[in-house]
């Protein structure tokens, strides 16, 4: 076979890693050397031993190699060994992840201007609804950062009210009105659970 | 290695940001310093990944992911220590990694250390070119500047680096982190106010050797 037909980066090597001839693609991206390993980063030549060497593995591998332009280029490495001479393909692969790098950089700039206090603020708010089997959207309504305050008022409030029926019980119950009574007194036993648990909930987590 | 920081890489590298937090969170709670934190927990977590991919058990995009997920747990972990009110008298001090260094974790921890320390700090991230590092340096004003670099490779960019901080008028105290560790040749620096760290032990003693010296200046002035 002609080696320097071929249309990507291939070297023929020996069992020592000399480089015994290369497709014309290959002299294009790197300096012209006279063995493989000289062409790899310090970094990955335990995996050229591991991975290029070994006659049982025949996965193919990452590497960062030296190239004209680069000296930490990535790329994926194939290799096929006949006999005493092993076959090795290199595709660049710095191009396929020029968009993950991009990502992670917005990430990463992100990360410099976000408000944690803000964010474990909307992690509770996002836990909530789960808990509680509320509507998000009321939940966002309530805007419970702003009102948090307040919340801890809710208790005390619900107590008075339920004092100022029993002192109106008499009279309800005179008008026929008891069921009605009944229905307020539960409502407002429940609201002032749920308050209580979200309170403790709420101060669990400052903790 | 530490179960916990193996357990960590692999919530890093499943993208799971809450797991990840978890584990952090239960070391917190256990009494651990941000040293342990950062040098006994996130870091040995990324070494091992690079171990993942040297045994050819991951790809390069899952250590971006893991990355990702390292620099958002080390970013909400040390935000308690970003102080929201600037002192007028903060000593001010910026980090980065030399043009072309991606490897910015590391950097980010010593960063993330001096704000704990209560001084004025400016992260300027990965692959900062020289022109930047002199534009922050002559309108930020800092005492020290710390730079990282991964590469023996990078040495020569080094000394341009520290060529031009060496030319301003101030006094700056340089501070070189290094993964390559005390193996790397830094004879071609002759400056003292240059100093090579390749550990956050190591920052810790400094740490308390300048609070020595800011004492012993501060008693000075008394008598």
């Amino acid at each position: 076979m002609d080696l320097r037909t071929v249309p990507v980066p291939m070297f023929k090597v020996n069992r020592q890693l000399e480089i015994v001839s290369t497709s014309q693609k290959a002299q294009e991206f790197f300096h012209s050397s006279s063995s493989f390993l000289e062409l790899v980063d310090a970094e990955s030549k335990q995996k050229v031993y591991n991975f290029l060497l070994s006659p049982t593995s025949n996965e193919s591998f990452e590497l960062n190699m030296k190239t004209r332009s680069n000296p930490f280029g990535l790329f994926q490495i194939y290799v096929q060994w006949e006999e005493e001479f092993g076959y090795v393909v290199c595709i660049e692969k710095d191009k396929e992840y020029q968009k993950s790098n991009q990502i992670l950089h917005r990430l990463r700039e992100q990360l410099h201007s976000i408000d944690f206090h803000e964010y474990e603020a909307n992690i509770r708010k996002e836990l909530l609804p789960s808990i509680l089997n509320v509507k998000l959207s009321d939940l966002n309504r309530l805007s419970l950062s702003e009102y948090v305050g307040s919340l801890e008022d809710i208790p005390t409030k619900v107590d008075t009210v339920l004092d100022i029926l029993s002192v109106l019980r008499p009279e309800l119950i005179e008008a026929g009105k008891s069921e009605y009574l009944d229905i307020v007194t539960r409502e407002l036993t429940d609201i002032s659970s749920i308050i209580h648990y979200l309170l403790a909930a709420s101060n669990r987590d400052r903790t | 290695m530490d179960d916990s920081s193996k357990k960590l890489a692999h919530a890093f590298l499943d993208g799971d940001i809450h797991a990840s937090w978890m584990i952090v969170q239960q070391h917190v709670n256990e009494g651990m310093n941000s040293y342990y934190i950062y040098e006994q927990l996130l870091t040995p977590a990324m070494h091992y990944i690079g171990e993942l991919w040297e045994k050819n058990e991951i790809t390069v995009a899952d250590e971006h992911i893991a990355t990702g997920v390292c620099d958002f747990i080390l970013s909400r972990y040390s935000f308690q220590f970003v102080q929201q009110n600037k002192a007028e008298k903060q000593k001010r001090a910026i980090f980065f990694c030399l043009e072309g260094e991606e490897h910015y974790l590391g950097i980010k921890m010593v960063s993330a250390l001096f704000q704990e320390e209560g001084w004025d700090v400016r992260f300027l991230g990965p692959n900062l070119p020289l022109e930047y590092m002199l534009y922050t340096v002559q309108n930020f004003k800092p005492e020290v500047v710390g730079i990282s670099l991964s590469l023996s490779t990078q040495l020569p960019q080094l000394k341009d680096y520290l060529h031009v901080l060496e030319e301003q008028k101030e006094s700056l105290t340089i501070l070189v982190g290094s993964r390559i560790g005390p193996s790397i040749d830094t004879n071609f620096i002759l400056s003292k106010s240059v100093q090579f760290i390749y550990s956050l032990q190591e920052i810790r003693m400094w740490f308390e050797k300048e609070t020595l010296q800011t004492n012993e200046e501060e008693e000075v002035i008394w008598i």
